[in-house]
């Protein structure tokens, strides 16, 4: 009776909550480049892709697992629009930057219904802050940073691991910027995107971002810097 | 009062007197009879039914300080762990011991899903078993930053009120959670 009513009190705890271990299952460079082969995307697009995303994963400027859900999104989408989202992340990864944040972007765009043209602006703006972010910072980028990978594999999930670099900071600070001005912030009010920047530095200090090179970031992250960044961003004559 | 009024009132008066003191000799002894009445019934009872009575009569407690004490101790001690146990509102993510609780009340909802950076916006459905409305997913994730969203019957919900933060993308809000424990902050 005992065992009986120990088990219930089990069953009715686990009942409460639907709990999930959570990973993307495991996907290898090669199973999206064999996907991307066989997929229906613009021939033109799919020929680009095929060519760059190879050494994209080895430096790690795409993840796997998020640009297999871009790319099965993508299917179906005006050849247009494949066709300047294409463009835009080329570009960015020529110049050695990340875009996985992008491509989970233009997803997050498709499955909340909206447009092309709204998807297409809103990666455009990240894109050019992205770049700027990374210009304006080059000159105090850390001479040494510690970079390691390691693979976990969790039950029938598995994740790639890596410590976070320098590239994971810039891609923070830009898309603080961006998610300023995409919420309907001023332009030219550096000092309110140099707070947010700051804050959400903070908040990923330790938890997501190395310290040091929080630490190191902060140091230099001013207003003025923001500005540099918004001014070169969107092309327009510091104040 | 007439003479006839007066003399009816004692004839009625002079009746009750003669019917009492005649019943004077059944009225000897009814106590004594009542309660063995009442034992004999009692005996014919079953002895459930007579514990049962026992344990119900009226009766004048005799209280022991010990006692009292002892009562008082048990009353506080189970007072102060239901309200520990039961009534102090936890924070959600502490219910799940490494899981980060997702969860929203949508009641008359057929389905509610959560999406987010983490899944790559895949939709990963919640669970309301006991259907009281609430809906429920713990997922174990690494540290970092999250963006994330409810689709309430396929319908955008950027605003979850036990988000750390909201932005605003494409025209709508989206919530964040920050996961782990962070140094530079104090949340």
């Amino acid at each position: 009776m005992r065992r009986i009513f120990v088990l219930a009190m089990v069953l009715f705890a686990l009942s409460g909550y639907a709990q999930v271990q959570f990973m993307l299952p495991a996907v290898s460079p090669e199973d999206v480049l064999q996907w991307l082969r066989q997929s229906a995307l613009p021939a033109a697009e799919k020929a680009v892709w095929l060519r760059i995303l190879p050494q994209a994963f080895d430096e790690g400027l795409v993840d796997p697992k998020i640009a297999q859900a871009f790319f099965q999104r993508l299917v179906g989408t005006p050849p247009t629009f494949v066709g300047e989202i294409t463009a835009i992340m080329e570009e960015l990864l020529a110049q050695g930057l990340s875009v996985t944040h992008l491509m989970n972007k233009v997803s997050q765009g498709i499955i909340m219904g909206r447009s092309w043209a709204v998807i297409t602006n809103e990666i455009r703006l990240r894109a050019s802050v992205l770049a700027a972010t990374h210009a304006s910072l080059s000159p105090y980028r850390p001479k040494a940073e510690a970079r390691a990978s390691v693979s976990v594999r969790v039950g029938s999930f598995a994740f790639q691991a890596r410590t976070p670099t320098w590239e994971d900071v810039e891609v923070e600070i830009a898309e603080a910027i961006s998610d300023f001005i995409a919420g309907g912030g001023d332009i030219n009010d550096w000092s309110g995107m140099e707070a947010l920047a700051r804050t959400r530095l903070l908040q990923l200090r330790g938890r997501g971002l190395p310290s040091n090179l929080v630490d190191h970031v902060l140091q230099v992250l001013t207003p003025q810097l923001i500005g540099e960044i918004v001014s070169q961003a969107f092309q327009i004559e510091r104040r | 009062m007439r003479f006839e009024e007066w003399k009816e009132e004692e004839l009625i008066r002079q009746a009750i007197a003669d019917e009492i003191s005649a019943a004077e000799g059944r009225l000897e002894g009814l106590e004594e009879r009542v309660i063995r009445a009442i034992a004999a019934r009692d005996l014919e009872c079953p002895a459930w039914r007579r514990w049962l009575r026992s344990l119900l009569a009226p009766r004048t407690p005799a209280l022991r300080l010990s006692y009292a004490l002892a009562a008082l101790l048990i009353f506080v001690g189970v007072g102060v762990l239901i309200g520990r146990f039961a009534f102090t509102p936890e924070p959600l993510p502490a219910l799940a011991q490494e899981g980060t609780v997702f969860a929203l009340a949508a009641p008359g909802a057929q389905q509610v899903e959560l999406v987010g950076d983490f899944s790559a916006w895949k939709p990963i459905p919640l669970a309301d078993p006991d259907g009281d409305g609430v809906w429920t997913l713990v997922l174990r994730l690494p540290p970092g930053r999250y963006e994330y969203a409810f689709l309430v019957d396929g319908r955008w919900l950027g605003q979850d009120p036990n988000a750390d933060e909201y932005v605003r993308t494409m025209g709508d809000y989206t919530s964040v959670r920050y996961i782990g424990n962070g140094e530079g902050s104090s949340s």
